[in-house]
């Protein structure tokens, strides 16, 4: 009975977080919801898409081959990292440093209700990510093999049932782990960002490692199927799915099954003394320092920079670009004896300087800084309403740390492009300015949507970080508007030349931050009052 | 020093706040008392400028809240019933913040962060992040930073909720002396015993309407304050 009471205050949390009535105490729209929806349906679309298209190459090479485990064994792999990379930072925050822990285990509930009714949140999370890949590797499979129901049914029960609750269990116990290293730190944010980074490295040199694997697989398939076939649960996996062997699929239940239990065990028994543990980092005595005095909006500057410092999942979710962006950089540096040929192509010669604009583009339109800014001030927003500040210089001080993070890292692969491709003045200018017109735009539109779609109601900071409207919509919006000059160019790239494209696409920008500073100056000032 | 002209607030059909009228002069410390939702605390932020309102007239210090609200907020200090700081900075960085917000000179600042983490005692834990402080230790550095930029009208929202006795004496102390300077001081409050000591003047107020106010003596007469909120609280449902 408490259990279910718990279960749904978690489902109404997370319902309130993606479609709930906000502090207007208005609540959304029919229309709003449906949006929403259909924005959620998009996200997947987009992700799923990508991933079909590698998928459906390896089907086909797996099919033929004979080699039909392997290739669900590649797909349970992904789809695990992916669930793990995408819930273990979450899964700390979730179990361990949740607001309403103290809140919950004064009540007449068992920790373990406690727990459990936490990690069934993980456990959705974990089923979104991990449907992302099965989706499209299921669908690749049957268009590849045909549609039986005797290998069907096992990949559902894997992929839907055994491989979240494996993943989940793993994540909570490393969301344990990495709550006992970093819980004395002074500086647990930037040892949480360094870690998760490592994590996310690993994932997409797996993923980018996986096509290499599939070129060498087709000359000599032999020492890949040895490696994996060596880890006995991976190719019961891939057994279960592609040849409907269920005594495969009972081995690895047995598997799954066991880690849950000894897992399950490990965080009961530690989870109240771990909820519970207020050590933090070791006191440091106070000694008066001389101060610099600085006016009212550098001070709010540097309240944005340091709640930003004080939060690895607002820079992982908010500034991720500016990460990618020297990464960009130096491999264009590297690899530059490699792109330049590609310069003389006829057909990409005149559509790469485009590509690389787009990219950096693309990275810029990733960092989100401003999307969450106004939902993370939750219950300290009465402040800044209180003090002598205009809502204006709020707002600026926001988009301000957003610049200051976000513009140099793509300025300089900015410049690392131009530096690659060394074209005339009018590509290198737009090679600085378009990725900082993004950037820019991104900046605002962040502010225009959380403005608009604002969450005070999280239990931990993670939620508006990650979750809420105004996330997803900046980004997707932001990706958005790059196909339009792709089309363009796609469809009348004969008649219309990619300089004039690009011109064309940096006034649409200018034109479009022109517009959100408009609103923000004027009613975006009226709705942050009125928050 | 505050003056409250037909306040009117509703959130949807419910009016929280009904045509109040308030005046708090210079060296008074005047006390709202009412039921749990009554309407002190949206009497509060309205003045303190968080909360827009439906109509009537807040002055501060002669200066319009709705008309100059910078100007208003630059001579007030508020402190809510709960005092959800800036967890990611510590003591002393929050501290500076809000000097430099208002504008506090180094010397200034430095002196009164002394003195007044001092009378706290709070000095040793103003590098510690406000994650780790304790409720008390919050309401404390909520304390210091509405006197740091010496403001004429201080709103509070029952400040004295998670004090320790020590803070809380020293508090009222703080109060006193501040009115004495010629500042004002309109706090909530459900401890009507320290109400009733410490007050200038009260007012009692229920479903956003004031029933009663004026001076201690004026309201309370010969019986306490208790007996008279109650037999306030029970008439005007009668």
């Amino acid at each position: 009975m408490t259990l279910k009471a718990l279960f749904r205050v978690r489902l109404a949390a997370l319902k309130s977080s993606l479609t709930g009535a906000n502090r207007s105490k208005k609540p959304r729209t029919k229309l709003q919801i449906l949006g929403f929806a259909a924005l959620m349906l998009y996200t997947f679309g987009f992700f799923g898409f990508f991933l079909y298209e590698t998928f459906d190459t390896l089907a086909f090479a797996y099919s033929m081959l004979g080699l039909g485990w392997l290739f669900f064994a590649m797909a349970g792999l992904m789809s695990f990292g992916l669930m793990f990379v995408g819930s273990v930072f979450t899964a700390k925050a979730q179990l361990y440093e949740a607001t309403d822990n103290d809140l919950l285990l004064s009540m007449p509930i068992r920790p373990r209700d406690v727990l459990l009714s936490r990690m069934f949140l993980l456990l959705v999370l974990d089923l979104l990510f991990g449907l992302l890949v099965a989706v499209p590797a299921l669908i690749a499979w049957i268009g590849a093999a045909g549609f039986q129901v005797r290998q069907f049914v096992p990949a559902l029960l894997i992929f839907v049932v055994l491989l979240p609750l494996l993943t989940l269990m793993i994540s909570a116990l490393f969301g344990w782990l990495l709550h006992l290293i970093t819980a004395r730190m002074r500086n647990q944010s930037m040892m949480t960002v360094v870690l998760s980074l490592i994590f996310l490295a690993a994932y997409f040199y797996f993923v980018s490692q996986m096509n290499l694997w599939i070129q060498e697989l087709a000359a000599n398939p032999e020492p890949l199927a040895g490696a994996l076939g060596a880890v006995a649960p991976l190719v019961w996996l891939g057994r279960a799915c592609a040849d409907g062997d269920f005594a495969a699929l009972g081995g690895l239940a047995l598997i799954v099954g066991g880690v849950l239990i000894l897992g399950w065990m490990a965080l009961e028994r530690s989870f109240l003394r771990t909820a519970t543990d207020r050590r933090g980092a070791a006191k440091v005595k106070y000694m008066e320092k001389a101060v610099d005095a600085v006016p009212p909006g550098r001070a709010l500057l540097r309240r944005e920079l340091k709640h930003l410092a004080a939060s690895p999942a607002y820079i992982l979710n908010g500034a991720l670009g500016a990460f990618m962006a020297p990464v960009a950089a130096i491999f264009l540096l590297i690899k530059r004896e490699s792109i330049l040929p590609l310069l003389a192509v006829p057909g990409i010669g005149e559509l790469l300087p485009l590509l690389l604009l787009l990219g950096l583009c693309f990275i810029s339109a990733t960092n989100i800084l401003t999307a969450p800014s106004i939902s993370i001030e939750g219950k300290s927003l009465w402040l800044l309403q209180s003090l002598p500040v205009s809502p204006r210089e709020v707002l600026g001080a926001k988009l301000k740390m957003h610049l200051l993070i976000c513009l140099p890292p793509v300025l300089l692969a900015g410049a690392a492009a131009a530096v690659l491709l060394k074209p005339g003045a009018l590509l290198t200018a737009a090679l600085l300015l378009l990725p900082a017109a993004c950037t820019l735009f991104s900046g605002l539109l962040g502010l225009f949507e959380n403005l608009r779609h604002p969450n005070f109601d999280w239990i931990n900071e993670t939620q508006a970080v990650k979750s809420g409207a105004s996330v997803l919509l900046t980004m997707f919006i932001g990706w958005g508007t790059l196909i339009l000059p792709l089309l363009v160019f796609v469809i009348w790239g004969d008649v219309i030349p990619s300089s004039a494209v690009i011109l064309g696409f940096l006034g649409l920008m200018v034109l479009l931050c022109l517009l959100l500073w408009r609103w923000l100056s004027t009613r975006g000032v009226e709705k942050f009052r009125a928050l | 020093m505050l003056q409250i002209n037909h306040l009117t607030k509703t959130y949807g059909d419910k009016k929280a706040v009904d045509d109040l009228t308030l005046h708090i002069a210079p060296g008074e410390i005047y006390g709202f008392i009412g039921h749990n939702g009554a309407g002190k605390t949206t009497t509060l932020k309205s003045c303190a400028g968080i909360l827009p309102f439906d109509a009537g007239e807040i002055k501060i210090n002669g200066i319009d809240v709705s008309a100059r609200p910078l100007e208003a907020k630059r001579v007030l200090a508020y402190l809510p019933d709960n005092p959800d700081l800036y967890n990611f900075l510590s003591g002393i960085q929050y501290l500076n913040f809000i000097a430099d917000i208002f504008g506090v000179e180094k010397a200034v600042r430095a002196e009164r962060i002394r003195r007044l983490a001092d009378t706290f005692e709070l000095t040793a834990d103003l590098a510690q992040p406000i994650s780790a402080y304790s409720h008390g230790m919050k309401q404390k550095l909520a304390m210091i930073s509405g006197w740091l930029h010496e403001p004429k009208l201080i709103l509070m929202d029952e400040p004295f909720v998670g004090l320790d006795p020590k803070a809380s004496h020293l508090l009222k102390e703080m109060m006193r002396q501040h009115c004495d300077r010629g500042g004002a001081i309109f706090f909530s409050t459900h401890v009507l015993e320290v109400a009733e000591k410490l007050c200038d003047k009260v007012a009692i107020i229920k479903e956003g309407r004031l029933i009663t106010s004026g001076t201690m003596e004026e309201v309370k007469g010969d019986a306490s304050l208790e007996d008279v909120f109650l037999e306030l609280e029970d008439g005007h449902d009668a």
